[in-house]
């Protein structure tokens, strides 16, 4: 019982003197809440584009064209080849085949009629069961030193681009993170500098009465706390007023590209709260005992 | 009961404030530390209440050696202590009460028994009225009267008081002296540092003076 009363009292007063400057608080709270909630929305619309690398990268094939003077033979053993190279879906896709194919493009029909001859190459169409870029990359550099092989096409190299600059991007929103988290720390330090300065004569009187270090810390970790605790939940509520409203907005302009950014699950939504608290303390923390140190020194 | 062997104390810049000044004090004792301004009393106070360490020597407080305590052991060796400042001290922002009240809630007392022994102690100084006034609202005597019960509510076996009737008339003074006398008759160890000789005369207490820092007893 005593135990609780010596906490909540330390608990109700921080309360109180966090809300005897509404303004000030409130303001500091809307920056904390402004500052996590635009990495955190960059994290998600990042994470958006990721699923649309991935879906392109799931749709990545390999096409293989063999020389024009490609035997029926050389077809044989170039689909023997693939197939002990290749786990997958393997098509052919026969010259004469490709042709008709161009040929009922309206816009080579003409072309096609006056050929003397088949330009068109055999074909060969395959699609990976696991989607593995590096390892169809490898594929691809073996089968182009074959001497029956003309041509081989990556179609989703440009789709490996784009996860490498979201896996780019990702890493950089989280060295933003990284530092709105040092400016976070740097601010609440500040903060509880400044309480402590307010609560100079306090500080004093507890401890020539005999208060522990424990004791001095207490109300300045729990103003952090309740600090770091309304700073997260004002950049929740940010992200979620913006998927309400902003989303709207955006999605129809990110729709065309593939880009559907998904509702933030209860962790994404509870991250920038525990970040926000955990930071906070841990300023709260650094800057009582940096105080504690020097008045015992 | 208090025990300071060969102590010194020299502060950052180099001012010597104390220098090797050895002395007992027996339990249930009533000491007047002496001196003019500068003499090293305050140094000597804050020395022996475990607020400032000594740059060399020893002060043991019932066998104990302050300086083999660790910082955290500290604030524990203090709660024997009973302050009284000159200057009070007092926290303006809340109440008599809850001015009173700040030792046993470091302590750990339960919410009943901290209102039990707040009213005893400010009945005790004659504030028992004016437990729930801010301490603005006090005359200077009745400010060290609060500083007085805060001092006595966790019923220490020390009581430290440093120039306690410094700003006040002799009236009020002679109250303040007439009180230390009584807590000491029930047994608490007094030290009173002062530069009044009239707040000395006629108590027969122990007196001893100190000079530039050195003992003259």
């Amino acid at each position: 019982m005593n135990w609780f009363y010596i906490r909540f009292s330390a608990f109700s007063d921080s309360i109180s003197r966090f809300f005897r400057q509404p303004i000030t608080s409130l303001l500091h709270i809307l920056g904390m809440g402004i500052a996590l909630s635009i990495p955190m929305g960059c994290y998600m619309l990042l994470d958006g584009a990721d699923q649309f690398s991935r879906k392109l990268n799931n749709s990545t094939q390999l096409n293989v064209f063999l020389t024009t003077e490609a035997s029926d033979e050389t077809v044989k053993t170039a689909q023997t080849q693939l197939e002990e190279l290749f786990d997958g879906d393997i098509k052919f896709i026969d010259r004469d085949q490709g042709l008709s194919e161009l040929s009922k493009n309206p816009e080579f029909s003409e072309l096609v009629a006056n050929l003397d001859t088949n330009p068109i190459p055999h074909l060969f169409v395959l699609t990976p069961n696991q989607n593995d870029p590096q390892r169809l990359l490898s594929i691809a550099q073996i089968i182009e030193n074959w001497t029956f092989v003309e041509e081989v096409r990556f179609d989703a190299d440009w789709a490996g681009k784009l996860e490498s600059f979201v896996k780019l991007s990702k890493i950089l929103v989280m060295l933003v993170v990284l530092l709105i988290g040092l400016g976070f720390v740097a601010s609440i330090f500040t903060t509880i500098q400044l309480q402590i300065t307010i609560r100079k004569d306090e500080i004093e009187v507890a401890r020539l009465v005999g208060a522990t270090g424990r004791f001095i810390r207490r109300p300045f970790l729990y103003y952090g706390f309740i600090q770091g605790l309304l700073g997260g939940l004002c950049a929740v509520f940010i992200i979620f007023l913006g998927m309400k409203y902003g989303l709207k907005s955006v999605q129809p302009m990110l729709e065309p590209l593939g880009i559907f950014i998904r509702k933030p699950s209860l962790l994404t939504l509870a991250a920038p709260l525990i970040l926000s608290v955990s930071l906070s303390l841990l300023g709260a923390w650094l800057s009582s005992n940096n105080h504690l140190r020097k008045i015992d020194s | 009961m208090i025990e300071t062997e060969q102590i010194s104390k020299r502060y950052p810049g180099g001012h010597q404030a104390l220098k090797n000044v050895s002395l007992s004090i027996q339990e249930g004792e009533m000491v007047f530390l002496t001196g003019h301004s500068g003499a090293g009393k305050s140094t000597l106070m804050k020395l022996i209440g475990g607020i400032e360490r000594a740059t060399s020597g020893s002060i043991a407080i019932n066998g104990t050696k302050i300086s083999n305590l660790t910082r955290s052991a500290l604030p524990y060796l203090r709660r024997n202590f009973g302050f009284v400042f000159q200057d009070n001290k007092l926290l303006l922002d809340r109440s008599v009460f809850h001015n009173v009240a700040l030792p046993l809630l470091i302590s750990g007392f339960s919410k009943t028994e901290i209102t039990t022994r707040v009213r005893a102690a400010l009945d005790k100084v004659g504030l028992l009225e004016k437990e729930g006034l801010s301490p603005v609202t006090l005359s200077g005597g009745e400010q060290q009267r609060l500083c007085i019960a805060r001092a006595i509510v966790n019923k220490p076996a020390i009581l430290l008081a440093d120039e306690p009737t410094g700003n006040l008339d002799p009236g009020y003074a002679a109250d303040i002296v007439a009180m230390f006398r009584a807590f000491n008759r029930v047994g608490v160890t007094v030290v009173i540092a002062t530069h009044d000789p009239a707040m000395i005369q006629g108590l027969g207490a122990r007196i001893i003076s100190l000079k530039q820092g050195e003992l003259q007893e």
